[in-house]
C-alpha cells in the first residue's frame, strides 16, 4: 500500500485548488431574447435554480439579475439595474448563488437599499457577514413561546393591546391615521428605555422626503445608532421594492440568531403586494383576486415567519415585526388587509374618526387585538390595564345612548365621566413614548377613582403634574417601578397619597 | 385551437430524427415555423437543438480565433470538448474573426469558452485596472 505524506497531500490539494482557480472552464451562458419593463427573458441556462443570480453583461457594465420564472424554454429574470442597459442578445451567466445582503452590526445607524449599498453618503459597508435574502422560517423546536415584553412606550398599546418580543403585530388603517408615527415611536422607547433592541425600519416605495425626515428624527432623538434604514422610493424599480423587506429581515435576523433582539417595521406592505403584482403581471403569471398573483398570501406569510422568539438552545433572540398595512375607506376585509391580519399574532387598528376628533393615537378599542402579548405584558401594567379594554368599550357604548338622554342615573353618569377621563388619558403627543412607571400611575389614577374629581378636560394636566411630583420625589422608587415587576402594596399607597395630593390641586 | 408545441419538444423531436439520419426533418421544421410565425425564433431553436444533441453524446461547437487555426489546435479544442462532455462525437465549426485579437473563443448550445484578449482586455477594464 502506497504510504500517504500529509505534506504531500497538502502540496497536491493546493496544486489542485490553484490549477482551478487559474483555468477557466466552459461557463455555462445564455442570451437575453427580449427585455423590458424591468423584466428580461433568458434563452439557455437550463440548470439555473429559482431566485438564482444571473449576470447580464451590457456595454455600461455588469446588471444582475434574479430568475423568478423557470419556463420550459425560457427564463424569466427581474432586473435589478436599469433596463436601458440591456439589450436582447446580450450574454447572461449564472452567479451560482441566490441574493444575499451584507448583515451585522455595521449596518447600525446606516441607510441602505435592499442590496446593502449605502444609500446615506457614508462609507462603504464592510461586514463581515452576508445574509441570505430569502430564506427559510425557523421551525417549532427552534421556537419559544412569546413572553417578554415590547414595550411602545404608547399607553393604549402596553395597557390593551401588548406586544411581546418575537410577536407580530399588524398596525392596520387608512392614509394619514398615524400608522408610521405608532412604529416611530416604538423605535424611540427602544431607546429611551435602553432596551438595546435593534430596529429594522424598512420603507416599501416611500417618499424619499418622508424617510429623510424620519432619519433626523431618529437622530434628534438618539435612536439611529441602534437602527437600520432599509429605504426604497417610489422611483425604484419593482423588484427593489420586492426585495426589500425580505432584505431588511435577513438584517434583522443576524441580532435575532446572534441572542439579541431586533424589532422590523415593514412601512408597508400594501405597496409591497403592489410592486409583487407589478412584477407577476410583467413575468406573465396568471392574476387572481383584484389582479394580485395567487401566491400572494405566501408573500407575506413567509416573510413575517421569520419573526420570531428562538428557544433558550438557540441564544433566545427574537425578531419582533411591525407590519404596516394601508387599507382604503377603513375597509380591513379587502385581500391584502385580510391576508395579513390573518398571517399576524393581532393588530392595531386606526381609525379615521377617532383621529379627526382628536383622539390620538387613534387606536379602535374594539377592533384591535393582541393574540399572544397578554403572557408578555409587565406585571405592573397588567395590574391596572385588566379592565381597560372592556371599560373603554362600555364607555363608547354608553356615551352613543347617552346622546339620546340627559336623564342618566348616577352609576351610568359616573361610568362615562370615568370613560372620559380614560379617553383624555389615552391621548399621547407624538415623539413621547411612557415608561412603565409613567403608564402605571397614569392608568392607576383614572381607574382607581382618584382623579374623579379632576375634570376630564384637565386630565392631561393632572397626570403631567402626577409624573412630574413623583420623579422629583420618589425618583428611586419609580426606578424599581419601572422594572415592571408588581408594586408592593406600600408603593400603592405611596402612589395613592401623592396622586390625591395633585388631584386637589386640579378640583373643580 | 391546435396546442402550441413548446421549442424544448419539438427540438427533441428534430434532434433524435438527425442522429437517425434523417435530414427532411429541417425542411419540416422550416415549414412548421414560416405556418405558426415563428421564423425569427429559427436561432434559439438551432441552441436547442444542439443542446438536444449534446445530451445524446453529439457536441457541435463554434470556434472563432483571431486567425486560421492550425490542425493541432483544433484536434486540442475537439479533445477538450470531448472529455468536458463525455462526448461520442465532435462537430467544430471554424471561422475567424480578428476583432478577438488572439486567442480563441469556443462556444457550445450551453456554455462558452472564452480564452480569447478581447475578453481578457473587456475584464481588465471592468476590473478598472
Amino acid at each position: 500500500m502506497t504510504k500517504l505524506s500529509v505534506t504531500e497531500l497538502s502540496r497536491d490539494l493546493r496544486d489542485a485548488i490553484t490549477q482551478l482557480e487559474t483555468t477557466e472552464g466552459l461557463e455555462k451562458v445564455g442570451i437575453v431574447t427580449r427585455v423590458g419593463d424591468g423584466v428580461a427573458w433568458v434563452h439557455g441556462l437550463q440548470n439555473a435554480g429559482y431566485s438564482e443570480v444571473l449576470t447580464i453583461e451590457s456595454d455600461a457594465g455588469d446588471v444582475e439579475a434574479f430568475a423568478l420564472n423557470l419556463n420550459e424554454d425560457e427564463i424569466g429574470a427581474v432586473l435589478l439595474g436599469s433596463d436601458s442597459e440591456v439589450k436582447a442578445g446580450a450574454r447572461v451567466t449564472l452567479k451560482g448563488e441566490t441574493l444575499s445582503v451584507p448583515v451585522g452590526p455595521e449596518l447600525l445607524g446606516r441607510v441602505v437599499d435592499p442590496l446593502g449599498r449605502p444609500l446615506d453618503g457614508g462609507a462603504p459597508i464592510k461586514t463581515k457577514q452576508r445574509g441570505v435574502v430569502e430564506r427559510e422560517a425557523i421551525g417549532v423546536m427552534g421556537r419559544k413561546s412569546v413572553h417578554e415584553p415590547l414595550m411602545t412606550g404608547i399607553v393604549s398599546i402596553d395597557a390593551m393591546f401588548p406586544i411581546g418580543r418575537g410577536q407580530r403585530e399588524l398596525i392596520i388603517g387608512d392614509r394619514q391615521t398615524g400608522k408610521t408615527a405608532i412604529a416611530i415611536d416604538t423605535m424611540i422607547n427602544q431607546a429611551k428605555q435602553k432596551t438595546g433592541v435593534v430596529n429594522v425600519y424598512v420603507a416599501v416605495g416611500q417618499k424619499l422626503s418622508k424617510i429623510a425626515r424620519l432619519v433626523d428624527r431618529l437622530k434628534e432623538e438618539g435612536v439611529m445608532d441602534q437602527t437600520i434604514i432599509v429605504a426604497t422610493g417610489p422611483s425604484d424599480s419593482a423588484s427593489l421594492l420586492y426585495l426589500a423587506p425580505y432584505a431588511g429581515t435577513a438584517m434583522g435576523e443576524y441580532f435575532r440568531d446572534n441572542g439579541e433582539h431586533a424589532l422590523m417595521i415593514y412601512d408597508d406592505l400594501t405597496k409591497h403586494a403592489v410592486a409583487y403584482r407589478q412584477m407577476s403581471l410583467l413575468l406573465r403569471r396568471p392574476p387572481g383576486r383584484e389582479a394580485f398573483p395567487g401566491d400572494v398570501f405566501y408573500l407575506h406569510s413567509r416573510l413575517l415567519e421569520r419573526s420570531a422568539k428562538l428557544s433558550d438552545d438557540l441564544g433566545a433572540g427574537s425578531l419582533t415585526a411591525l407590519p404596516i398595512i394601508e387599507t382604503q375607506a377603513g375597509d380591513i376585509s379587502a385581500y391584502i388587509p385580510t391576508n395579513v391580519i390573518s398571517i399576524t399574532d393581532g393588530q392595531i387598528f386606526l381609525e379615521t374618526d377617532l383621529f379627526y376628533q382628536g383622539i390620538r393615537p387613534a387606536i379602535s378599542a374594539g377592533l384591535s387585538v393582541s393574540r399572544v402579548g397578554g403572557a408578555a405584558q409587565t406585571k405592573a401594567v397588567k395590574s391596572v390595564g385588566g379592565n381597560l379594554k372592556l371599560g373603554l368599550s362600555q364607555f363608547r357604548e354608553l356615551a352613543s345612548f347617552a346622546q339620546f338622554g340627559s336623564d342618566l342615573d348616577d352609576a351610568t353618569k359616573s361610568q362615562i365621566d370615568r370613560g372620559r377621563r380614560l379617553t383624555e388619558l389615552l391621548k399621547q403627543s407624538q415623539y413621547q413614548p411612557m415608561g412603565v412607571w409613567e403608564q402605571f400611575v397614569s392608568i392607576h389614577a383614572v381607574t382607581s377613582g382618584l382623579f374623579d374629581v379632576v375634570d376630564p378636560e384637565r386630565i392631561k394636566d393632572a397626570q403631567g403634574a402626577l409624573v412630574a411630583k413623583l420623579w422629583t420625589d420618589h425618583k428611586a422608587e419609580m426606578r424599581e417601578l419601572n422594572k415592571g415587576d408588581k408594586p408592593s402594596d406600600d408603593l400603592i399607597e405611596l402612589i395613592d397619597s401623592v396622586t390625591k395630593t395633585v388631584a386637589k390641586g386640579f378640583e373643580d | 385551437m391546435a396546442q402550441r408545441i413548446s421549442r424544448r419538444k419539438l427540438s427533441e423531436h428534430v434532434a433524435s430524427r438527425l442522429l437517425n439520419g434523417d435530414s427532411s426533418v429541417i425542411t419540416q421544421l422550416a415549414a412548421h415555423l414560416v405556418e405558426t410565425r415563428r421564423t425569427k425564433e429559427a436561432d434559439l431553436y438551432v441552441y436547442d437543438i444542439e443542446a438536444t444533441l449534446l445530451n445524446k453524446g453529439v457536441v457541435v461547437a463554434d470556434v472563432v480565433s483571431a486567425r486560421h487555426l492550425a490542425q493541432e489546435t483544433k484536434d486540442a479544442i475537439a479533445s477538450f470538448l470531448q472529455d468536458s462532455y463525455s462526448a461520442d462525437r465532435v462537430e467544430l465549426r471554424q471561422s475567424v474573426d480578428p476583432l478577438l485579437i488572439g486567442g480563441v473563443r469556443v462556444g457550445t448550445a450551453d456554455a462558452e469558452y472564452d480564452a480569447s484578449l478581447r475578453r481578457r482586455l473587456t475584464k481588465l477594464q471592468k476590473m478598472k485596472v
